[in-house]
């Protein structure tokens, strides 16, 4: 069983301004495997390395966040998705959460207690 | 968002119920409905109790804490009705909904309550479960069923076959021997009189009794052939037939006394021969294969016809459903025609006579059928004598008290007297024909019973398995088979544990073992491994299996497999665990929603009263005059909707205080009453009761807020004629009267249908109505609320086209002149403001803006805090006097940083919370913190100076503080370019990590900025859209307010191209700026 810390977390975003600071408080946080991708595709492409835990980006270049979300539930419906917007806009959450994304993120309000937070009512 | 109509809602949930927030049934699910119509509108802890979770002793369940659980029903109307499901507060009206399914053990009980598989949802897998549960049931109950029959036909044949052997053979009393003896001569049967022998004389030699029996054993031959002899034995001469039982290895032996009858009559032979024909047929049919029954039966009735001197012997059946007889067996002596054939279904009103007698169980005779009346061919004798029948006899054939046929012997040739004897003998053979069809019957009903049920079990879904008591493995059928993916002959033998079992599941069997050696079945789920390793679920019904003695020696199980139905009761879950996220987001915006819509309304109403005390002409008079209104009016709805959701919360309060309700009747007369004139109609007071105490106990606020809304709603849908408000005594008890104001006009009135929902939420007549006459739709709502919050009843009655009334009916206190509050001077001291050091603390620039211009006219200073943390550093630097808070706030919020200076020992300075949060209700909250009072945004001018003077004024600190606070220096409150805080407290203390967003920031930042104006060279919108929604979360993380607002417009992307390029320059210097002191930063 590997430990709370050990899991790997995908960061999926094409903002590498993004990327850092979420990784950076999740590494703060003791998170060991954090890797880090620019599209959904990507993502997608490496979903064997079973992350426990996928922030992800609604609007990316290749394979937006809405389209990746059901392919990622449907190859382990035990992922936990959080999705990371920008927009502060209901719809876009709402879909995100009908979609089967466990939380959503709004960028402007990343903290490390809002992290923190998620990341407990994941648990 | 998931948004159902009604009528998918419906379906999905057929047994939903909504409960209001007075317990109170509000609406049901179809299927519900048609069960339980009654409970509607009902109080639902009245009808229902609630099973799971057990509630605490003596009190009932707060349902409205059972959410997010699985709860149990009862309907206390009904005992055996269950519904089992969870409830959901339905945050957005304050109900509660709960959505489950009947709970039945049985698909009986079901049907009892005429339930169809149409009023359950289709993805509900309880009637599935149910049906399998029914399958299963109705399954064992028909193998039992089989397992009994079997048995009891094994017994009933044992027994039959028993009573044949004893009727045939050696009866105790019989006066002759009767010897049973094996194939080496041993005896195994002797009767007393057999016993009594002691000498034989055989071949001129003498034996004992055994030794006799020893040698003649080896002449006797064990085959088919029926043998005899001769003997003297004990001075007496007998004759012995011997009839070989193959099967049985041995002989019987029948001994008959002939001394005194060598020379005896014919009739004696006769009789002797008799007896020896039915032994010789009875013990052929004590063992006879039943495919040789109808041979054995045709040659016995040969061999009795024959013997009595009949010429013809038959056997028939009754129908009595048909009420016919048809002739079975037949056999006629040489010469003599055969009547089967036309023997067929004889209406049985021919023998009538005949059908009486056998009916009591005697036999029919007639000695001589020419000595029958007369009576035509329909008669007896008319139907016997064409067949040329001269005597007959015919005896019933009774089983089980049932009449089932009759054998007969016809005498044609001549008439034969059948003699007692005979009759009695026939008799005798009638009751064996009786057992051999009897066992022929039931063998032949065995084997289709059989056949049937193997059909069943080779073809059905279910798998079945046999063990032993060790779990090895006896049988298993196809069904079994194709479930666990091993042949038979893999399974055969092998442990079934080992085979398809992981760890839980051996465990769980181990507890089933130890139910079946106590002789329990039961049923269970267990989850499997087939052979390709796939996890499968079985439904499992298991019972011990004994062996004819008793004994346990393993069981068996009937398997279902459930794996389908575990993947819909997953899904199912799967769907409830979506539908309680979209929840989730729901709240989560609310209650943001909350605050981003005040904090911009409070700068809004801020200055535009700031505006008014500037120097305007006319226009810009007007200008701001229609601002001014539409900003209240924006406020009245977002008021209106906090209102609902603060009376849906439960968090409304209201006022008790003394008022005239003259006074509230004047007030709405004189708001409305220009209105109504604008509109061109009349708006009267028709009546006022003068029995109407002068002074009433209540809330005066929102009974005007009641009334306004009631009248508005009157004018804005009345076009011509009037309008009128009526206060009356309606009746009065003790202190209290019962007050119905009612406000009629003559407007376009209401449908009958409009009418029912008008109280609902964000319900119009028509959306049409909402472009035309304006309003949230929640009005009506509020106003229903609030007079139930206030104990009182609304009713309308409206007919379209004429007009509608609304009717207020109120039950208030009476009160007295003293009740009536002081009314306090409309003015504010606000010279003590001057020189007074105010700490403006919110993270809203404009927020701060407003505050600190309003305070400043009056001659206060200002000091500055966008969060929490800086007014901390700020009351430490400066002697503050009096704090105005924000409760949001990034990094520090308002609440903390109260606690925080609280426990500095700063307890003197008043600290008033500034909160977009009311829809919490959290002022209690607030002062519990340390805070000594709170505004609510948007607040007006007036109410912030009477506060901060109201504390100002109680200063909490000593004077001689003041009076050295004063000289220490403002600071300079220049705005920043940028600001690292968020940054920095994303990790604190990691400079590296800063740098690294820094350095990523310039590069990033270039380049978008490059591409940014790349894109509107090529006028490519989208792509600068989305460059703004990219660039837009680091230009936050680095606190970049001056150029926050300027992306977000860009990337909403409805600017004219003007617009853009401004924004885009501005954009584009204020990063260059950014970017050239980061250079120089020292972290």
């Amino acid at each position: 069983m590997k430990t709370h810390l050990e899991k790997t977390i995908f960061i999926v975003d094409d903002d590498p301004f993004w990327q850092s600071v979420l990784s950076q408080v999740l590494s703060d946080m003791g998170f060991k495997n954090i890797q880090l991708f620019n599209n959904g595709k990507d993502c997608l492409d490496n979903l064997h390395l079973n992350p426990s835990l996928v922030f992800l980006d609604y609007q990316m270049d290749e394979t937006n966040g809405l389209e990746a979300l059901p392919h990622i539930k449907s190859k382990n419906s035990n992922t936990n998705v959080v999705f990371c917007t920008s927009f502060e806009d209901l719809n876009v959450a709402i879909s995100a959460m009908e979609s089967g994304s466990h939380e959503y993120l709004l960028k402007s309000r990343a903290t490390k207690t809002e992290v923190t937070r998620i990341l407990t009512s994941l648990n | 968002m998931i948004s159902f109509n009604f009528e998918q809602f419906n379906d999905i949930f057929p047994f939903y119920m909504l409960i209001g927030k007075d317990l109170k049934i509000t609406a049901l699910g179809k299927s519900l409905k048609k069960l339980y119509p009654e409970i509607l509108h009902q109080s639902f802890p009245e009808i229902f109790q609630v099973k799971i979770p057990v509630p605490a002793k003596e009190q009932s369940a707060d349902i409205f804490k059972l959410t997010h659980q699985m709860v149990i029903l009862n309907y206390t109307e009904d005992p055996l009705f269950d519904l089992r499901g969870q409830f959901e507060v339905i945050s957005a009206s304050e109900q509660l909904l709960f959505i489950g399914t009947p709970w039945f053990k049985s698909i009986e009980e079901l049907t009892e309550k005429s339930l169809t598989i149409h009023d359950f949802a289709n993805h509900d897998p309880s009637f599935d479960l149910l049906h399998s549960l029914k399958n299963q049931e109705t399954i064992s109950q028909d193998l039992k069923k089989v397992l009994e029959t079997l048995k009891k036909q094994k017994n009933e044949l044992k027994k039959a076959s028993k009573e044949i052997e004893e009727t045939a053979l050696f009866p105790l009393q019989n006066p002759d021997p009767l010897v049973r003896i094996d194939t080496h001569g041993s005896i195994l049967l002797a009767n007393p009189s057999a016993s009594k022998l002691i000498s034989y004389t055989y071949k001129n030699r003498h034996y004992p009794h055994k030794e006799f029996w020893k040698t003649i054993s080896k002449e006797l031959q064990l085959n088919e052939e029926k043998q005899s002899f001769e003997i003297e034995a004990d001075g007496k001469v007998y004759s012995f037939i011997v009839i070989p039982i193959i099967e049985n290895n041995y002989f019987n032996i029948y001994g008959r006394d002939i001394t005194p009858s060598v020379d005896a009559d014919l009739a004696l032979k006769k009789e002797v021969e008799l007896q020896n024909i039915l032994i010789d047929i009875s013990s052929k049919y004590i063992n006879i294969e039943l495919e040789h029954v109808d041979q054995a039966i045709q040659k016995s009735l040969e061999a009795l016809g024959e013997f009595v001197q009949a010429d013809r012997a038959y056997i028939f059946d009754y129908d009595f459903s048909n009420e016919t007889t048809s002739n079975t067996f037949e056999w006629c002596r040489a010469g003599i025609r055969p009547e089967i054939d036309q023997l067929q279904q004889i209406p049985l009103a021919y023998f009538p006579q005949w059908v009486e007698k056998h009916a009591k169980g005697e036999p029919f005779y007639i000695p001589d059928v020419s000595l029958l009346p007369d009576e035509g061919p329909d008669s007896l004798r008319g139907i016997l004598e064409p067949q040329g029948v001269k005597s007959l006899i015919t005896l019933p054939m009774i089983r089980n008290h049932k009449l089932i046929g009759f054998i007969g012997f016809d005498a044609v040739l001549k008439t034969h007297e059948f003699e007692e004897k005979e009759r009695k003998l026939l008799f005798l053979f009638t009751q064996m024909i009786l057992n051999i069809t009897e066992r022929k019957d039931s063998e032949r009903h065995l084997k289709i019973q059989e056949e049937k049920y193997r059909n069943i079990i080779t073809n059905m879904n279910l798998g079945i398995l046999e063990v032993d008591n060790h779990e090895n493995i006896l049988y298993a059928n196809k069904r079994f088979c194709e479930m666990a993916g091993y042949s038979l002959k893999e399974l055969h033998g092998g442990k079934a544990t080992d085979l398809l079992l992981e760890k839980k599941g051996h465990q769980l069997l181990e507890e089933k073992r130890n139910l079946r050696n106590q002789g329990i079945s039961d049923n269970f789920e267990i989850s499997v491994k087939n052979k390709a390793g796939e996890k499968k679920w079985w439904f499992v019904s298991g019972s011990p299996n004994y062996n004819d003695d008793g004994e346990l020696i393993g069981s068996l199980g009937i398997h279902l497999d459930i794996t389908s139905q575990k993947e819909l009761e997953k899904e199912l879950i799967q769907a409830k665990e979506d539908a309680e996220a979209s929840t989730r987001a729901k709240e989560l915006f609310l209650a943001n929603m909350s605050h981003e819509i005040r904090t911009p309304m409070n700068a809004i109403t801020g200055m535009i009263n700031q505006l008014r005390k500037t120097v305007l002409d006319s226009d810009q008079t007007f200008y701001l005059n229609t601002i001014n209104s539409a900003a209240d009016n924006l406020l009245i709805i977002i008021n209106d909707i906090l209102d609902l959701s603060k009376i849906e919360a439960g968090k409304l309060s209201l006022e008790e205080i003394g008022f005239e309700p003259h006074h509230v009747l004047t007030r709405v007369m004189q708001v409305m009453g220009h209105k109504a004139e604008e509109k061109g109609i009349k708006f009267t007071n028709s009546t006022f009761d003068s029995q109407i105490s002068n002074v009433l106990i209540g809330d005066p606020y929102r009974l005007n807020q009641i009334l306004l809304n009631l009248i508005s709603n009157a004018i804005k849908f009345t076009e011509k004629g009037n309008v009128d408000i009526t206060f009356e005594l309606i009746s009065e008890q003790d202190d209290i009267q019962n007050i119905k104001i009612g406000i009629s006009d003559t407007g376009i009135g209401m449908e009958e249908e409009f009418v029912k929902n008008l109280f609902k939420k964000f319900h119009q007549e028509d959306s049409s109505i909402t472009r035309k006459f304006g309003g949230t739709g929640l009005g009506m709502s509020i106003c229903k609320e609030l007079v139930e919050l206030m104990g009182g009843k609304i009713t309308v009655s409206s007919v379209k086209n004429q007009g509608t009334s609304v009717f207020v009916l109120l039950p208030l206190l009476k009160g007295k002149a003293e009740n009536l509050p002081t009314t306090k001077p409309n003015t504010v001291d606000t010279s003590i403001l001057k020189d007074k050091l105010i700490l403006v603390t919110d993270d809203n620039d404009m927020n701060r803006l407003v505050a600190s211009t309003i305070l400043s006219n009056y001659g206060a200073k200002i000091l500055e805090a966008d969060n929490g943390i800086k007014a901390i550093d700020q009351v430490e630097k400066f002697p503050v006097d009096l704090i105005l808070m924000d409760i949001q706030m990034p990094m520090l919020d308002g609440l903390k940083a109260t606690k925080i200076i609280r426990q500095k020992e700063i307890t003197e300075i008043p600290i008033i919370a500034l909160t977009a949060f009311a829809l919490k209700g959290d002022d209690v909250k607030f002062l519990d913190q340390g805070m000594n009072d709170y505004l609510a945004k948007p607040f007006d001018e007036y109410q912030l100076l009477e506060t901060t003077c109201k504390w100002l004024d109680n200063d909490l600190r000593n004077d001689k503080d003041k009076a050295e606070s004063i000289n220490k220096k403002l600071p300079d409150s220049t705005e920043k370019l940028y600001d690292l805080e968020k940054l920095k407290a994303l990790s604190p203390g990691n400079k590296l990590f800063q740098q690294k967003m820094i350095d990523l920031f310039k590069t990033l930042s270039s380049s978008s900025m490059q591409e940014i104006k790349d894109a509107y060279k090529s006028s490519n919108r989208e792509q600068i859209k989305k460059i703004a929604h990219r660039m837009k979360p680091s230009i936050s993380s680095l606190g970049i307010t001056s150029i926050q607002q300027d992306i977000r417009k860009l990337e909403e992307g409805n600017m004219s191209d003007e617009n853009i390029q401004k924004s885009i320059n501005k954009i584009d210097k204020v990063i260059e700026e950014v970017n050239q002191e980061l250079e120089h930063i020292q972290l």
